[in-house]
């Protein structure tokens, strides 16, 4: 998968709470990013398998609405997002570094 | 006279209120749902995601699904026409036993090698239920795995796989 922006950021929101089970509408608000970005990214990562999909557990008569899909990181995908974010944080201090270094010259 | 006019005024703007916040997000964004395949699990997604967006957000949400929906909606419907698999081809590799996790699985169809992901489940009867995606789309059906010819059949898989380099 290219690494873009995109991808960072939701790697990012991904392994802030590995664990935990993510919804996508509150992802959108978290990375900052629209619905047309962020879902085919999902999609990508579950057909990599570093995500795994669910259904919310309600019953739709009760809830009057219906069940929503959650997304889970794997362990191959937390180890390939927990890189991702780790190439972009080196990324990003080498440009902070680079920067100061032209201020100092 | 000037009350008049204001409640003339204000009758249509709370109508159009009523429409853009109330009736039109929930069925335009069933009518965007609607451009993925019958059973792609991204037609659910969509409407249900729609119950999450903040009331006065859900006009823009319901907009942005647009996107979504013809950027992943329409090939998606062109690959499902192309895609064909019987059953028969997906019990051949999908018999493993002492499978629980998702894995990549590698299908023979006569020369070409696809690979898709599969999740698996037992369940007490002895009956095993198979929810498994070919590209993003989602399938699912339930066999009573035999013992012998499972480990038969998985042998003979491995050993193709082996042979082609599929993964």
């Amino acid at each position: 998968m290219r690494h873009t922006d995109a991808l960072v950021k939701v790697a990012r929101a991904l392994c802030a709470r590995p664990s935990d089970r993510h919804w996508g509408y509150p992802l959108t608000k978290v990375t900052g990013l629209r619905s047309g970005a962020l879902y085919p990214i999902l999609t990508r990562m579950l057909a990599e398998g570093w995500l795994v999909d669910g259904w919310e557990e309600i019953d739709p008569a009760v809830a009057k609405r219906p069940p929503r899909r959650y997304y889970e990181l794997t362990a191959d995908g937390l180890r390939e997002l927990g890189a991702v974010v780790r190439r972009a944080e080196l990324e990003e201090a080498r440009v902070r570094n680079r920067a100061i270094g032209a201020a100092f010259a | 006279m000037s009350e008049i006019l204001a409640g003339a005024v204000a009758l249509p703007t709370l109508a159009v209120a009523v429409l853009v916040w109330g009736l039109l997000p929930g069925f335009v964004n069933r009518l965007f749902a609607r451009i993925y395949p019958a059973d792609d699990p991204r037609r659910r997604d969509m409407v249900a995601e729609l119950y999450a967006v903040p009331r006065w957000e859900q006009p823009l949400w319901v907009a942005q699904q647009a996107e979504r929906a013809i950027s992943e909606g329409i090939p998606a419907r062109a690959r499902k026409r192309r895609s064909r698999m019987s059953k028969r081809d997906v019990r051949v590799a999908l018999i493993k036993p002492g499978l629980s996790s998702h894995s990549r699985l590698v299908k023979v169809d006569g020369r070409r090698i696809r690979t898709w992901r599969l999740f698996e489940f037992d369940r007490p009867d002895g009956e095993v239920r198979v929810r498994y995606y070919v590209d993003v789309v989602e399938r699912e059906f339930t066999y009573k795995p035999d013992a012998e010819l499972a480990q038969q059949l998985w042998g003979e898989l491995n050993q193709m796989l082996k042979e082609t380099g599929g993964k």
